[in-house]
């Protein structure tokens, strides 16, 4: 079996010509938290995009090189295909203002046609909110506008909603950044159980060393569009190889 | 795989290393009690071997715990502590190398029974010492405090003996090293405690 869930090999992206990922050879194994860090227009989200083909659709793009999931080639599979067991939570919450806060989790699952009766969408729905530790703030106003809820909750529902296509691979892009420090120790929380309990895979971002050390079991530093190092979050905290890294972490660049 | 949900499982991860530490440091005083009743040989440098090692883990773990977890507060002096005693459990474990060392130079050599005693309670204030930092009991560590000084007379009165005289038996000039090393010992068992009473939180 593959170690690595995700594994990229000499992967470029450019975006309106400009060269914004370089060669980059990343792994992701299995049923573990891989943490991408480094600074603002690093490449982060390019990365993370290029793992769902979300980049594909930013006009101007080209990508070059191979992403395998689970060993297989996603470039000559069907994006949506990939979008349903690779599912993402952005860094601004962005829950569906339309509909109520049981249909925003439930959307997923009813257009992917991944139940058959009420019953059992109403089992992913609660089973999708328990992981994200919001069920017991929301269970009496199911059918309330997300915009109820406060930022935090609004970032939580949207890790509900991500959980209910039951992905393999969960991305998340600086889930945390426009939140409290409370709601984000909640929702780092609800991550390590999600890969602990149900094995997940988890590409974390983050632009915060602490944060990455934290959350981590591996650390993938990027730095201008180059995979820069990458290792267990142990050796990345006390040891980097790396001067950038070591200059990174104690917050002199970026 | 490794993923922890918390600081405490973190926590609760160097404790199970440093308990490790702990055994071997209380497996090396028993052997060294026993050599020196039955007058026999001894090797513990395997056990020191395995000191070390798990000390220099639990320092790895300990830095980590800090860098990741940003601890304060007592939580902070605990980490610490758990860093300082995992020192001393292997200087411990090394000189009851040290002893087994001395006994397989002079082997048949009868050591006084008071030595022997004096091993026991050097053991004892180890494990109670220890017991008070995971059990987060001060009143453990004082009584080790205590103990303390009753070893210390006992190696003075042998320092005495040996400079007072003009010639010296072996067994006594033997005794008197080893009650130095079991004197080290001891000191290490008081660091111990000395650094739970520093490190727990005022209940
Ligand atoms: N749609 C786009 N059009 C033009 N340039 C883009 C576009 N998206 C990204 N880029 C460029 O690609 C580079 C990498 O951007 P990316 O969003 O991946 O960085 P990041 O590491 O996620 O940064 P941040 O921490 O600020 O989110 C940047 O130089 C950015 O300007
Ligand atoms: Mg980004």
């Amino acid at each position: 079996m593959e170690r690595d869930a995700v594994r990229t090999e000499n992967l470029n992206v450019w975006i309106h010509g400009k060269h914004v990922l370089k060669n980059i050879n990343f792994r992701a194994a299995v049923s573990a938290i891989t943490v991408i860090m480094g600074p603002s227009g690093s490449g982060k989200s390019t990365l993370l995009r290029s793992i769902n083909r979300l980049i594909e659709i930013v006009p101007g793009t080209k990508v070059e090189g191979k992403v395998y999931i689970f060993g297989r080639d996603i470039y000559s599979d069907d994006p949506y295909r990939v979008r349903r067991y690779v599912t993402m939570v952005s860094q601004t919450p962005n829950p569906f203002p339309h509909m109520s806060i049981y249909e925003n989790v439930a959307i997923g699952p009813k257009l992917h046609r991944l139940v058959r009766s009420k019953e059992e969408l109403d089992k992913i729905v609660r089973w999708a909110l328990e992981k994200a530790m919001l069920w017991d703030e929301v269970k009496d106003r199911l059918n309330d506008p997300p915009t109820r809820l406060s930022g935090g909750q609004q970032q939580r529902l949207c890790l509900a909603r991500a959980l209910a296509l039951k992905p393999r691979i969960l991305l998340l892009d600086e889930p945390t950044a426009n939140i409290d420090p409370v709601n984000a120790r909640k929702i780092e929380e609800a991550i390590k159980m999600l890969v602990k309990e149900e094995g997940i895979t988890v590409i974390f971002v983050t632009h915060t060393p602490a944060q990455a050390v934290r959350v981590a079991d591996f650390i993938a530093f990027i730095y201008n569009g180059e995979l820069v190092e990458y290792g267990p979050a142990r050796e990345i905290a006390l040891n980097p190889r790396h001067r950038l890294t070591e200059m990174y972490l104690r917050g002199e660049i970026g | 795989m490794s993923t922890t949900l918390s600081a405490e499982e973190d926590l609760r991860h160097i404790e199970t290393s440093l308990d490790k530490l702990f055994r071997v440091a209380m497996e090396s005083l028993e052997a060294v009690e026993n050599a020196l009743r039955e007058a026999k040989p001894l090797d513990l440098s395997a056990n020191t071997a395995l000191a070390e090692h798990l000390k220099d883990t639990i320092y790895t773990e300990a830095l980590f715990f800090i860098a990741k977890w940003q601890p304060l507060g007592h939580e902070l002096l605990y980490v610490e502590a758990l860093i300082k005693v995992s020192y001393d459990l292997f200087r411990i474990t090394r000189y009851a190398n040290e002893i087994a060392l001395t006994i397989s130079l002079a082997p048949g050599t009868r050591i006084d029974s008071q030595v022997v005693e004096v091993a026991r309670t050097a053991r004892e204030m180890v494990e109670r010492a220890f017991r008070a930092l995971l059990e987060k009991k001060r009143d453990i560590a004082k009584n080790v405090e205590e103990l303390d000084a009753v070893i210390d007379r006992a190696y003075r009165a042998a320092l005495q003996g040996v400079a007072s005289k003009e010639q010296v038996p072996r067994e006594e000039a033997l005794a008197c090293i080893i009650l130095r090393q079991l004197e080290r010992v001891a000191d290490h068992a008081t660091y111990i405690a000395r650094e739970v009473l520093r490190a727990l939180a005022p209940s």
